[in-house]
C-alpha cells in the first residue's frame, strides 16, 4: 500500500473522486521517494526535465535536505519529537492511522491530495465545511509552515530535475495558499518554537540551535558546511553537521562567524521575498534569521569560555 | 523563493498546474488500465516496498555478494505459496534469469492474506531447496526395515510396486489395509478425493494431536470447526494461545492484531508461559493449566449477571427454545424464562471460584471481564491447540471462549469472530468421486463416536490389539515417530512387517519416521509443487496458488511446455498431485475398477489428466470473478494464477447466517417446533466446496434449508437446529448429557489430580521460527533455534535443588528424559515447559546433519533407551555454510516419553503431562531417554476406559452422528453399527 494513495481510500466513502489538483499533489509527493521505474512515467506526465536518478535523489533527500516536517520545525532540527507527534495527531484527528513516517513530505502531500478528493466527494454542506477546514489546516499548519524555504534550499543544491520538481511543488502550494487563505494565527509549530539560546548557553546548545531551521531561520545543509570549509581554507571534519560546524569554529571562529552572518543575511532576503504570499509565516522566518544575524554580531560569541570546545577554539 | 516559481510569474507557455494534474490523471488511468501500478509503494518503509508487478518478468537488483562492485542481477519473479506452516502466505521466488535458479524468496504483495509479509520460515524455503542432505531420488530399503541401508530405484519401479499392492487390496476387498497419514495438509480435499476414488476409507490426519480439541468446541456451536477472528477491526482481542507470535495463522493474524493495537484495541492473552504473544498483551493471565474454561465461564457469568450481553442476539440465534424443551420441560418456553435460567446456570462461576481454580487473583479476572464486557460486538477471540490440546476436556475451552462471542453478539460482525467456512473458498474440482463404501475402525474406532478427526495417534495400540493391519501405509509430510506421543510404540509397529506390510514415506526431507520406511519418495518443497489454498484470515475469501516456480519461469521465458514437474525439480523430486494421478492411473490402467475415469483427460481420451487441465478447469469454472479478472489482462485464469499466485474472491462476506433463503429453494417446506426449515428442493451446486457439517433431513426426507428468525427464513448455521447450539442435543443423545451446554471439565492435570511432588509439563508450545518436524533442513532456522531447555521457575529450582548448570531428569508415566533447565520467572511456579520442536535424531549417516544428533537406540522387550552418541558438528558439503555450524546442541526429544491421552469425547490427545522433576543422576547424560512401552499401553487402556462407545450409547444405531464433519465421509449406509462382535480380550492394567 502506498502512503500516497491510502488516505484517499480512507477518506472518501463512495470511491475516490477524480481531481487533477489532487493528482498533481500525489504525483509530486510520489517523486519525493527513492526513484523506481514507475517514477519515470510520473515525471514525464509532469514535464520534468531528464529522468529520475537514484544517485541524485539520495544526494538531495538522504544526505542534504531531509523531507520531513519535524527536521525543519523541531527545536533540535532532528527527526521525530514533538513536531512529528503534532503531525501524527493531525492524522488521528482525521480518523486515520498515522503511517510510519507521518511527517514525510510524501505522506503529507498524499494526505493533502486525499483531502481535496474528500472535499470534492462531500455532498453534505456541514461536512463540506469541515473537510475544507481540514485541508486548510494541513496546508497552513504542516506544509506552508516550512516547505517553501525548504524548497528554496533544495532548488539551490539540486540538479535540473529536482529543481523543476521543487519549482512545480512550490507553485502548486502557493496557488493553494491563494485559494485557501490563512487562518489568523500562526502555525502552532512556529508559535511554540523556541528562539536561539541565551548567551550563557553552552556551545553545543548554540550549535544545535544554529542548525535547527525553526530557531535560526536558516536551512544549512551538509553542502553548505563543505562550501564554507573550502571557501575559508579550513578542514572539513566528516560527521554530523553539528560536529562539522564545531570543527570549523575550533579552527577559525571569526571566519566561521562571518560566514554564518552572510548565510543569515541571505536567508533574511529570501524570506522577505515570500512575505507577499506567506504573510506572517514568512515574517516569522525572517525574524528568526534576523535574530541570528544579530546574535552573530554580538562579541560574546568570540569570547574565550571555559568548559566548551567552542570558546577555547575561538580564543586560539 | 525564486521568481520563476511564483504563481503570477509562471511562463504563459507553461502548462497550468491543473493541466499538469490532468496529464498525470490520464497517465495513471492508462497505466492502471494495463493492470500496472502507477504509484509504487514508498520504498523508504521496509517491508512495504515490492517490485511493481509489471516488472516481475525482468527485475534488476544489485548482487549483494559482489559489493562494493555494482553488479546487476536480473530476476524473474514467480509467486508461490509457503508450505512451512498452515497459513499459506504468499512468496515471490526470485529466479535468476541466467541460471534459472531460485536466489531468494520474499513476500508476495498480491496475496490478500499475508499482504507481502512473511515470517522467518518463508524465506527459509531457500534453505530447504538447497539443503545438501535433501533426498533427491526415490529410495528403497536394502536391509531390514530401520537398518538404514538404502538403494535408489526408479519412479516406475516404485509406482508399479505400489499400484499392484493397492490394486490387490482393493480387488481382494481389503480396502482398510490402505492408509494415508498426513501431517501438513496440501490442497483442501485433494487426497481425500484420491482415496475416495479408490473406494478406501484410508484418510488419517495428524489433527488429533493438534487442533481437534479446539475444533470440537467451535463445531458444537456452529457446525463449522474453525474460527475466523476479525482481529484487525476488534476492540478487544482475547487469545487463549500464542497466536500473535507463533500459532496459526501467525503472520496473517499477527499483522492484523498489530493493526488493531495501533487503533487502540486491547489484547488479552491467557498463557501459563510468558510467550512472545503474552509480552505484547495488555493483560497477560498465567493460569494453572486446564483452568481456562473456568475463567471463561466466570467472565460469561459477569456478562450475564450484569446484563451486559446482547439480549436480542441471544434471543434470535441461540437454540434456547430447544434447551428449555429438553432441560426445563415444565417451564414456559419464553425467552424471559431462558434468561432467568441462564442467570442461574453459571452463577456458581464467580470470580472467586475461577481464582481458586486458576491461581489468579479474582480482581484480575474481574478486571479482564470488564474489558471483555466493554468490547461489545467487537470481540475477536481465538484458541487453537494450546489449552484445548493440553487438557482432558480441553474442547470446552474453545466452547466457553466462543460463548463470550455468542453472548456479546460478536459473531460474524466486524471485529468479531466468524465461522471459518464463510471466510474460506475451496473451489470445486473437475471430479468429485463418491463416498467410499467402507469404514476403517483403525482410524474411527467405536469408542470415539464424537471425535471430529481420526484417532491417529492410537494407531500402534489399535494395531497391537489386532483390530486390523495395514498393507500399504503412507506417511506424508508427517513424522509420527517424532511428533506423536509414545514414539517407541510407533517404531515397534513400523518395524513389525506382519502389522505394516509396506511403509511409504512421502517426504521432502529425512525424518525419524522415514528411517523405518520401505520406500522414501521425495516430494517437492513449497516452490516445487502444486496446491490451491484458502484460509480464514479476515472477513473475505481468497485462494492462493502454490506452484513449481521453475516450471512457471520456464514457461514464461520461452513458452516451453512442461508436462511433468520432475522436468524442473531438482534430481527426481516430484510433486504430489502428479504422483497421485499417476499412481491412480496405474492402479486401474484398464478402467475396470472405475478409478481411471477420475484421472482421464477430457481433451485427450485415453490419456492421463494433466495438472494444467486440473487447475485450468478449476480456475475456469469454480472461482467467481477470476475469469473476468484474467480476461482484463488478456490471460487465461490459469495463467493469471501462475503470474500472481493469489486471487481475492470476496471481501466483507458478513453474517451469512442472516442471509434470506431464496424463495425458489422453499418447496413443500416443513418447519419443526424450533423453527428449523426443511425443503424438498434440490440443493444448488456451489462452486465453493468448503467443508462444514451436514445436518440430516427431516423424517420425510426433506433437507434442512434454513431457520425461521423473527418470521424470516434465513440461512442460519449448519447445525441440527440451524442456530448457534448453546445446547447440544448431540452430546445429550450420544451419552454425555452432563456436557450438553458449555461447561468446565477438570483437567487430568488439575491441582487435585496431581500426586504429591508432581508438576505439570507444558510440552506443546511452538517457536515462531520452527516448522514442526521440517526445520532440520533450514540452516537459518536451525541457527536461530536449536535447543529446548526446561522452563523452571526459580522457586521450584530452589525447592528441588536444581541450579542453572545442572541436568534435570523429567519423569513421566512411562519413562523419563534428561534435559537442561532454564530458570526463569516466565513460567508459573509448579509448572514446567519444554518446546516440542527440538531433539531431532538419526541413527546413522542418513539424516539431516545440520540438526540431528546421532543416537544409539537400544531395546529389550518393552524397555527402550536412547543415548546421544554425537551432537552436531561442522561438515563438508555443497553448502559452505555447513562448515560454519557453531552449535552442537539440538535439544531433547521429549515426546517419546509421553503416553497417549485421548480425550473420551473429542479424541484429542491431551498433551499436558503430570511429571516429577529432579536433579539428574550422576550417570545420566543430556538427551537420555528411557521408556517402557508396556506401561504406555496400560496408560492407553486406562484412558480408553473413559469412553462411552457407540455400541453402548448410539441413539439411532449409527456409529457416529452423521451430521458431524469428517475429513473423508463414507457412504451413508456404512454409518450403521456393525453386528455385535465377541468381546475383545481385556488389556491388562497394572
Amino acid at each position: 500500500m502506498s502512503v500516497a494513495t491510502a488516505p484517499s481510500e480512507a477518506t472518501t466513502g463512495s470511491g475516490p473522486a477524480v481531481s487533477p489538483r489532487a493528482e498533481l499533489f500525489r504525483a509530486l509527493g510520489a517523486l519525493c521517494e527513492t526513484p523506481v521505474p514507475g517514477h519515470e512515467r510520473i515525471a514525464q506526465a509532469l514535464g520534468l526535465p531528464g529522468r529520475p536518478d537514484p544517485a541524485e535523489h539520495a544526494a538531495v533527500f538522504l544526505f542534504q535536505s531531509y523531507p520531513y516536517a519535524s527536521v525543519h520545525l523541531g527545536p533540535q532540527g532532528m527527526l521525530g519529537g514533538e513536531a512529528r507527534d503534532r503531525v501524527a495527531g493531525f492524522w488521528r484527528a482525521l480518523g486515520l492511522v498515522p503511517p510510519a513516517e507521518p511527517d514525510h513530505l510524501t505522506a503529507l502531500l498524499g494526505l493533502y491530495a486525499s483531502l481535496i478528493e474528500a472535499e470534492l466527494a462531500e455532498r453534505d454542506a456541514a461536512r463540506l465545511v469541515l473537510r475544507r477546514e481540514a485541508r486548510r489546516a494541513l496546508l497552513w499548519e504542516h506544509l506552508l509552515s516550512w516547505v517553501v524555504p525548504y524548497l528554496a534550499k533544495l532548488g539551490e543544491i539540486a540538479g535540473p530535475y529536482h529543481q523543476a520538481w521543487a519549482g512545480l511543488l512550490e507553485r502548486a502550494l502557493l496557488e493553494e495558499a491563494t485559494e485557501l487563505t490563512s487562518a489568523d494565527r500562526l502555525s502552532l509549530h512556529l508559535r511554540t518554537a523556541p528562539p536561539l539560546p541565551q548567551t550563557d548557553a553552552s556551545a553545543d546548545e548554540w550549535l544545535v540551535a544554529m542548525l535547527a531551521p525553526v530557531r535560526s531561520g536558516m536551512f544549512l545543509v551538509r553542502g553548505d558546511l563543505a562550501s564554507a570549509a573550502s571557501d575559508l581554507g579550513l578542514a572539513l571534519r566528516m560527521g554530523e553537521r553539528a560536529y562539522a560546524l564545531r570543527a570549523l569554529f575550533q579552527q577559525d571562529a571569526p571566519s566561521t562567524i562571518a560566514w554564518l552572518s552572510g548565510e543569515a543575511e541571505t536567508w533574511i532576503a529570501r524570506h522577505r521575498t515570500a512575505e507577499p504570499f506567506l504573510g506572517q509565516i514568512a515574517l516569522f522566518w525572517r525574524s528568526r534569521a534576523e535574530a541570528t544575524a544579530a546574535a552573530l554580531r554580538d562579541p560574546w560569541l568570540s569570547r574565550p569560555r571555559s568548559g566548551d570546545g567552542l570558546g577555547r577554539a575561538a580564543g586560539g | 523563493m525564486t521568481d520563476e516559481r511564483r504563481p503570477e510569474t509562471a511562463s504563459t507557455e507553461a502548462p497550468t498546474t491543473a493541466e499538469l494534474g490532468r496529464r498525470v490523471s490520464a497517465a495513471r488511468q492508462a497505466t492502471e488500465a494495463r493492470g500496472e501500478t502507477f504509484y509504487p509503494g514508498p520504498s523508504r518503509i521496509h517491508l512495504a516496498a515490492y517490485p511493481p508487478k509489471e516488472r516481475w518478468d525482468d527485475w534488476v537488483e544489485l548482487d549483494s555478494k559482489s559489493w562494493p562492485r555494482r553488479v546487476e542481477k536480473r530476476y524473474m519473479l514467480v509467486p508461490t505459496t509457503c508450505f512451512n506452516c498452515e497459513s499459506a502466505c504468499g512468496l515471490l521466488a526470485y529466479v535468476d534469469r541466467e541460471t534459472l535458479q531460485v536466489r531468494k524468496f520474499e513476500g508476495n504483495p498480491e496475496h490478500p492474506g499475508s499482504r507481502g509479509r512473511n515470517c522467518a520460515k518463508g524465506p527459509a524455503t531457500l534453505n530447504q531447496v538447497t539443503d545438501p542432505d535433501r533426498i533427491l531420488q526415490p529410495l528403497k530399503r536394502a536391509g531390514r526395515r530401520g537398518e538404514g541401508r538404502w538403494q535408489t530405484v526408479s519412479w516406475d519401479e516404485a509406482l508399479d510396486d505400489l499400484a499392484a499392492r493397492i490394486r490387490a487390496a482393493i480387488v481382494e476387498e481389503r480396502p482398510n489395509e490402505v492408509m494415508y497419514h498426513v501431517g501438513r495438509p496440501g490442497e483442501d480435499g485433494f487426497t481425500e478425493r484420491v482415496l475416495a476414488s479408490w473406494g478406501v476409507d484410508g484418510h488419517n490426519s495428524h489433527t488429533n494431536v493438534c487442533s481437534s480439541g479446539g475444533r470440537t468446541g467451535y463445531h458444537l456451536w456452529t457446525g463449522i470447526d474453525r474460527p475466523s477472528p476479525d482481529h484487525a477491526n476488534a476492540k478487544v482481542i482475547l487469545l487463549i494461545s500464542a497466536h500473535l507470535e507463533a500459532g496459526h495463522y501467525f503472520n496473517p493474524h499477527a499483522q492484523r492484531i498489530v493493526e488493531a493495537k495501533a487503533n487502540g484495541a486491547k489484547v488479552i492473552v491467557l498463557d501459563t508461559r510468558l510467550s512472545n504473544t503474552a509480552t505484547h498483551a495488555d493483560h497477560w493471565l498465567s493460569p494453572w493449566p486446564g483452568s481456562e474454561a473456568a475463567i471463561m465461564l466466570a467472565i460469561a457469568n459477569h456478562l450475564i449477571a450484569s446484563d451486559r450481553y446482547d439480549r436480542d442476539f441471544v434471543r434470535r440465534w441461540w437454540n434456547w427454545e430447544e434447551y428449555l424443551a429438553a432441560e426445563q420441560p415444565g417451564q414456559p418456553r419464553t425467552f424471559e424464562t431462558f434468561e432467568a435460567v441462564l442467570h442461574d446456570l453459571y452463577a456458581g462461576f464467580t470470580f472467586d471460584y475461577a481464582a481458586r481454580e486458576s491461581g489468579l487473583e479474582a480482581s484480575v479476572i474481574a478486571e479482564v471481564a470488564e474489558v471483555v464486557a466493554g468490547a461489545g460486538s467487537r470481540l475477536s477471540t481465538h484458541t487453537w491447540r494450546s489449552a484445548a490440546a493440553g487438557n482432558l476436556g480441553g474442547w470446552q475451552v474453545s466452547r466457553t471462549l466462543f460463548l463470550l462471542n455468542c453472548l456479546l453478539g460478536a459473531v460474524a460482525v466486524p471485529g468479531g469472530t466468524y465461522p471459518n467456512a464463510w471466510n474460506k473458498f475451496v473451489p470445486r474440482p473437475i471430479h468429485v468421486p463418491p463416498h467410499p463404501h467402507t469404514w476403517n475402525e483403525l482410524t474411527w474406532p467405536l469408542e470415539y463416536p464424537l471425535a471430529l478427526n481420526e484417532l491417529s495417534f492410537l494407531l500402534p495400540h489399535l494395531v497391537k490389539e489386532d483390530r486390523g493391519r495395514l498393507d500399504v501405509y503412507f506417511s506424508r509430510v508427517y513424522n509420527p515417530v517424532w511428533t506423536n506421543p509414545d514414539g517407541f510404540s510407533w517404531i515397534e509397529m513400523l518395524t513389525d512387517e506382519s502389522r505394516v506390510g509396506m511403509h511409504v514415506a512421502l517426504t521432502p526431507t529425512w525424518n525419524e519416521t522415514a528411517f523405518f520406511a520401505d520406500y522414501i519418495l521425495p516430494m517437492g518443497h513449497g516452490s516445487e509443487r502444486h496446491d490451491v489454498h484458502s484460509y480464514e484470515q479476515y472477513d473475505g475469501q481468497w485462494i492462493g496458488f502454490r506452484q513449481p516456480v521453475l516450471r512457471a519461469a520456464r514457461e514464461r521465458l520461452g513458452g516451453e511446455g512442461i508436462d511433468d514437474t520432475r522436468q524442473v525439480n531438482p534430481g527426481e523430486v516430484w510433486e504430489e498431485n502428479e504422483f497421485w494421478m499417476e499412481l491412480s492411473w496405474r492402479i486401474d490402467r484398464d478402467g475396470a475398477l472405475g478409478i481411471r475415469r477420475f484421472y482421464e483427460s477430457p481433451a485427450r481420451p485415453g490419456e492421463r489428466l494433466s495438472v494444467d487441465e486440473y487447475y485450468g478447469y478449476m480456475f475456469d469454472h469454480s472461482v467467481p470473478g477470476l475469469p473476468e479478472a484474467a480476461a482484463k489482462e488478456g490471460l487465461t485464469p490459469l495463467a493469471y494464477m501462475r503470474r500472481y499466485g493469489a486471487f481475492e474472491i470476496r471481501k466483507g462476506v458478513g453474517p451469512v447466517h442472516e442471509t434470506p433463503v431464496p424463495a425458489d429453494q422453499l418447496v413443500d417446506t416443513a418447519v419443526d417446533d424450533f423453527g428449523r426449515v426443511y425443503t424438498r428442493s434440490q440443493k444448488p451446486d456451489s462452486p465453493n466446496v468448503v467443508p462444514m457439517a451436514s445436518p440430516g433431513p427431516d423424517g420425510d426426507g426433506r433437507r434442512p434449508v434454513g431457520v425461521v428468525v423473527d418470521g424470516m427464513v434465513v440461512q442460519g448455521f449448519p447445525t441440527p437446529s440451524g442456530r448457534l447450539e448453546f445446547f447440544s442435543s448431540t452430546l445429550r443423545d450420544w451419552g454425555w448429557p452432563e456436557h450438553a451446554i458449555p461447561g468446565y471439565i477438570r483437567s487430568h492435570v488439575h491441582q487435585d489430580a496431581l500426586a504429591e511432588g508432581e508438576m505439570v509439563l507444558i510440552s506443546t508450545f511452538r517457536l515462531p521460527t520452527q516448522i514442526h518436524t521440517r526445520s532440520a533442513n533450514a540452516k537459518w532456522l536451525d541457527e536461530i533455534g536449536h535447543t529446548n531447555p526446561l522452563w523452571l521457575h526459580p522457586q521450584d529450582g530452589k525447592r528441588l535443588g536444581i541450579g542453572a548448570d545442572d541436568l534435570v531428569r523429567v519423569e513421566t508415566e512411562i519413562g523419563y528424559f534428561v534435559v537442561k533447565p532454564w530458570l526463569t520467572q516466565s513460567i508459573r511456579p509448579g509448572v514446567v515447559a519444554c518446546s516440542h520442536h527440538m531433539g531431532r535424531w538419526k541413527l546413522g549417516d542418513a539424516g539431516q546433519r545440520a540438526a540431528m544428533a546421532t543416537v544409539a537406540l537400544d531395546h529389550e522387550g518393552d524397555k527402550w533407551a536412547m543415548r546421544r552418541k554425537r551432537g552436531l558438528e561442522p561438515f563438508e558439503s555443497s553448502d559452505p555454510d555447513t562448515k560454519r555450524i557453531w552449535w552442537t546442541d539440538v535439544g531433547v526429544h521429549q515426546n517419546l516419553t509421553f503416553p497417549v491421552h485421548p480425550d473420551p469425547i473429542s479424541g484429542q490427545h491431551c498433551w499436558h503431562q503430570a511429571v516429577r522433576v529432579r536433579k539428574a543422576e550422576p550417570a545420566d547424560r543430556y538427551g537420555d531417554i528411557h521408556v517402557d512401552t508396556a506401561r504406555a499401553h496400560e496408560v492407553y487402556a486406562r484412558w480408553l476406559a473413559l469412553t462411552r462407545p457407540a455400541s453402548q450409547v448410539s441413539p439411532d444405531g449409527d456409529r457416529r452422528p452423521y451430521w458431524l464433519m469428517r475429513p473423508l465421509k463414507p457412504a451413508r449406509e456404512v454409518y450403521r453399527l456393525p453386528p455385535a462382535r465377541p468381546a475383545r480380550p481385556k488389556v491388562g492394567v497394572s
